[in-house]
């Protein structure tokens, strides 16, 4: 008796420290989150992803037919209430192709951002961080990569590595961290000469840990709301590597493939481009909506892009 | 400072990101995991012909050597051979490039002189609901996939209005009928200068809409570029100071207060160059349209090697020289930039 | 103690030999039941009359002004003193019409030359400014566009406002560049604001002022930013110009040393409105309001043993007090003074004839009609 009683109250206590300890932290989360709420299109931007997140994690659930299953009997249906969105040049659901090509999108855009992330913010907090020529030198490395226009060098890399969907992923990671390490640095350059950098340095703190401790968390907002945005564009390049023929391979139900395979028929066959686009157009739109309200709610000073 | 010596520290640091890419797309072309002189000899070669492919190539020479010969071999002017047309790359590049170019510009003066003003008219009647519409076409400039807003306006206006050609750059009829001689290589421009007004409206209808396709995502970044610079302007101070002596309102907006705001759009003239760039290859792919962007979609399917990597090298020649221009122009116009070493 | 500035006005002693002193008595027990403006020969170039305003933010309505009382007489130059907030610069604003657009004009009137500005549409307005009444800056970097050359900056003023051409208005920039003193006139033309020093710059924005030769000059805490050996500098640039040209001066500053210096009149003000005004040398030797009692105690001053301030803090003007707005702070507050603001009432002054106004329950008649307040030798 005493026993569940004392676990219950320990309970207690370990959830009330919690909640003592980040007081001020809840309230800080609690009065954004408020901020985007009230903003209608950032509003508008989380319904979508939200949208987004759940048809690609249920995919397999909510999808009327197979995306793969071939039906040359049934090829160019207009939409029905059967193929909400009509079907394609082998008979197959758009409508489920769609489904599934969300879940492709968002494996891609995953693995996209989660490696540039993982490669260009330390690199670039590391190099804002300590300044001097490692600063030059890693900056100078980063402007190469960004001496391409934007799909051009994800095209030669993917290709170069032999195409695929996740090579395609693979290849616009490496083009894309560099923007990261750039922003990652200059947040650094700016909170190097922050008074809580000096004491840390002053009593013996190591560079690591200051950097994880200090520069990260205070640094952190460009990087989000970029991150957030980048979702989003990631889905939109990998879909034009996947037009031209450098991305995923068929048959997978990728949206941007399967805008390049109707290419020969669409002009007869409307629906078989504007719902991969619309989807695409959507998703991308959602993030940009959201990234742009989470800029305003976490800094409305910062620059635009 | 003076603009000589900057220009002249700028132009060292291009060199320098000419250099470093240039090894890219070398490290590209030379260390892929599949076999080049393989593919150079074709799929049905025996091993013999692969080997002699690879000793043509040069393939069996330690790699800075191999990079020495590629970077002498551009630097002369040789780009390699192309694999699906069998002709030096760089001479399909001079062919393909004036289409391109003149697509590009075209975009690019249409994503200024539609894109500037529209955000100074929004910067100016701020949350109201020109700006908000405004706000939301530009959104959606962002987020619009190119490939997919140029089939929609085929869908539009060639299937659905019939008002628009589909594609290509002229229709051969009529250039048949009015002969054209080639000056400059840009149809438009030479139709102007032989007075050749059939060629001329065909050409326009024909570069419209990939035209407005390819500037749409430049022109929604201009008009929130000129937006948002606007905003910042009209609050400075010395705004305040001509509206205290009595200045109207138009010598305010359109003398004073723009060009302190076309530094900033300025600098994302540059970076507009290269989405249209990159996003040319696909507006010429659906448009068919007959430049570099279409000529290096066909080389990927024929995985064509040398061809993709010349024109990579050569669109991004193009951007950072383009880029570097746009510094020296904005160093120009700010001479407080100058003595600064110009921007990062 | 500060000297009153010896150049005091004509009007001072008209108003001695017109009006007889109306019991007869001797002069230091004078009462006064006339209105003393008629004693002023000339009309107020510029007459404000309880001028109450308010901005609309984020954070709540902020009541800005309470009731401003002010005027400026041609030919003189007046000040118009108090701490940062006080609602100096808002009221100048006011003046030339060029508000953020959140302000709200509650209240009141600004009368130039016997129109309501308030009444003008913005056009007219328009044509006044930098016409009839200029404006010198705060900040002259920050002031001067820095895209353009002090040539362009000056002559599209010119150009507007004036009839001269491209030429003669270039002429007239340089004449105005070489009445301020600045060497090398042409180079400056030829100069961008950011080539140029703090004082340069501020010299080209008193000669933007005076371009089109204004009857009416607002000069905004103009030698703020500057250096100190530069203040002095400007101040007696300014009081020569002011003579050259015949403008009259509205000074705003919190530096109670360039009311000294400067200035013939002085109003004072605090939390929104004018609290006291008077002639600046007697508003310093004998100062009325408890407010103007403390600014000038605070005066650091050899002999002083002790540093002086004010207890307590300007008010939160989104939630302003609802009588007396110095109350909180005044020592010599009552009980009445939480709810009643008084208007301004005119006091005697043996020692001037010049009018002294007050805002202060201390110096109300206690009667209505009553004779206002005499002061004592």
């Amino acid at each position: 008796m005493s026993g569940e009683r004392s676990f219950r109250a320990r309970l207690r206590t370990a959830y009330g420290d919690w909640y003592r300890r980040n007081d001020a932290r809840i309230e800080e989360f609690r009065r954004r989150s408020g901020q985007i709420r009230r903003n209608p299109a950032s509003f508008l931007g989380l319904l979508i992803i939200a949208v987004f997140l759940v048809v690609a994690a249920l995919a397999p659930v909510i999808a009327p037919f197979d995306p793969n299953t071939t039906h040359l009997s049934a090829t160019f249906e207009s939409p029905s209430f059967v193929h909400p969105f009509g079907t394609d040049n082998l008979g197959r659901d758009i409508f489920s192709r769609v489904i599934y090509g969300a879940q492709t999108s968002l494996k891609v855009s995953a693995i996209v951002v989660s490696v540039s992330l993982a490669l260009g913010v330390p690199v670039g907090l590391f190099a804002g961080y300590s300044g001097g020529w490692i600063d030059e030198a890693v900056m100078r490395f980063a402007d190469l990569f960004l001496g391409f226009p934007p799909l051009l060098l994800p095209l030669a890399i993917s290709l170069a590595l032999g195409g695929g969907l996740e090579i395609a992923a693979l290849a616009i990671a490496i083009t894309w961290w560099p923007w990261y390490a750039r922003i990652a640095r200059s947040q650094a350059v700016d909170i190097r000469e922050e008074d809580y950098v000096t004491v840390s340095k002053g009593i013996g703190v190591g560079t690591p840990r200051i950097l994880r401790r200090h520069v990260l968390p205070n640094g952190a907002a460009p990087i989000l709301v970029q991150a957030s945005m980048d979702v989003g564009y990631a889905i939109l390049i990998t879909s034009s590597l996947s037009f031209i023929g450098a991305g995923a391979n068929p048959p997978t139900a990728e949206w941007g493939l399967m805008i390049a395979s109707a290419r020969s028929y669409f002009l007869a066959y409307w629906w078989t481009v504007t719902f991969p686009g619309l989807a695409i157009f959507t998703t991308v739109l959602g993030f940009n909506l959201f990234g742009d309200g989470l800029r305003d709610v976490l800094d409305p000073k910062l620059s635009r892009r | 400072m003076k603009l000589r010596y900057f220009v002249a520290r700028r132009l060292v640091l291009t060199v320098f990101v000419l250099f470093g890419i240039s090894v890219i797309t070398f490290l590209l072309t030379h260390t892929v995991p599949s076999n080049p002189a393989a593919l150079w000899a074709g799929s049905h070669a025996t091993q013999a012909q692969i080997d002699q492919a690879a000793q043509q190539l040069g393939l069996n020479k330690p790699l800075y050597v191999q990079y020495f010969d590629f970077l002498m071999g551009v630097l002369r002017g040789d780009l390699g051979t192309s694999i699906r047309t069998q002709q030096p790359v760089a001479q399909d590049i001079v062919q393909f490039l004036p289409a391109t170019f003149e697509l590009v510009m075209v975009s690019m003066f249409i994503a200024v002189a539609v894109g500037i003003p529209i955000g100074v008219l929004s910067a100016k009647r701020r949350n109201t609901a020109a700006d908000h519409s405004s706000r939301i076409f530009a959104m959606s400039g962002v987020s619009i996939p190119v490939f997919w807003l140029g089939m929609l306006l085929q869908l539009l206006f060639y299937s659905h209005f019939g008002l628009l050609p589909l594609q290509g750059r002229v229709t051969d009829a009529v250039v048949a009928a009015h002969p054209l001689s080639k000056i400059t290589g840009f149809v438009l421009v030479d139709a102007v200068i032989q007075g050749n007004v059939p060629v001329f409206v065909d050409a326009a209808q024909h570069i419209l809409l990939p035209a407005v396709t390819l500037s749409y995502a430049s022109l929604a970044i201009i008009t929130r570029m000129t937006r948002s610079s606007m905003l910042e302007t009209l609050e400075e101070e010395y705004m305040t100071v001509h509206d205290a002596f009595g200045l109207s309102d138009r010598q305010m907006t359109y003398k004073y207060a723009l060009k302190n705001s076309l530094n900033s759009v300025l600098t994302v003239l540059g970076l507009s160059f290269g989405y249209l760039l990159g996003g040319s290859v696909l507006v010429e792919s659906i448009f068919s349209w007959p430049g570099l962007g279409r000529y290096i979609v066909r080389s990927i399917y024929a995985t064509d090697y040398p061809a993709v990597m010349g024109v990579t090298l050569v669109f991004a020649a193009m951007y950072i020289l383009i880029n570097l221009l746009v510094d020296v122009a904005y160093a120009y116009l700010n001479p407080r930039i100058r003595s600064q070493g110009g921007s990062a | 103690m500060p000297d009153s500035n010896p150049t005091t006005t004509a009007t001072d002693e008209s108003a001695d030999a017109t009006e007889p002193p109306a019991s007869g008595t001797n002069r230091a027990e004078i009462t006064v039941e006339t209105d003393p403006r008629e004693e002023r020969v000339e009309e107020p170039l510029l007459e404000i009359r309880n001028l109450q305003l308010e901005f609309e933010t984020h954070e709540g309505t902020v009541h800005a002004l309470n009731g401003v009382d002010l005027d400026v007489y041609p030919g003189e130059i007046v000040g118009l003193v108090g701490e940062t907030g006080c609602g100096k610069s808002v009221t100048a604003r006011s003046v030339l019409g060029i508000l953020d657009d959140n302000a709200n004009i509650l209240g009141g009137e600004i009368t130039y030359r016997g129109t309501d500005l308030l009444t003008l549409s913005e056009a007219e307005r328009r044509e006044l400014r930098g016409d009839q009444i200029a404006m010198i800056f705060q900040e002259p970097m920050k002031s001067l566009n820095p895209a353009f050359t002090i040539e362009d900056q000056l002559t599209t003023v010119i150009e507007r406002h004036t009839d001269r051409d491209s030429s003669a208005a270039r002429a007239r920039a340089l004449e105005l560049l070489e009445d301020l003193g600045l060497p090398d006139p042409e180079d400056v033309l030829e100069s961008y604001p950011h080539e140029l020093s703090g004082g340069m710059a501020q010299r080209v924005l008193i000669a933007l002022a005076l371009s089109c030769e204004p009857d009416l000059i607002l000069a905004d805490e103009p030698t703020t930013a500057l250096d100190v050996t530069i203040q002095a500098q400007i101040l007696d640039l300014l009081v020569d110009l002011q003579e050259k040209y015949d403008t009259s001066v509205l000074i705003i500053t919190h530096n109670l040393g360039v009311i000294d210096r400067v200035t013939s009149r002085v109003n004072v003000m605090y939390a929104g409105s004018v609290v006291e005004s008077g002639p600046t040398g007697r508003v310093f030797e004998t100062p009325l309001h408890p407010y103007t009692q403390g600014l000038v105690e605070a005066i650091p001053m050899p002999g002083r043993d002790e540093l002086s301030g004010i207890d307590g803090e300007v008010p939160d003007l989104d939630d302003p007090p609802a009588g007396c707005r110095y109350e909180p702070r005044c020592p010599v507050s009552e009980e009445h003074c939480k709810t009643y603001d008084p208007p301004m009432t005119v006091v005697s002054d043996p020692e001037t004839p010049e009018r002294r106004e007050v805002r202060c329950i201390h110096y109300e008649p206690d009667q209505p009609g009553d004779p206002g307040v005499v002061l004592d030798e």
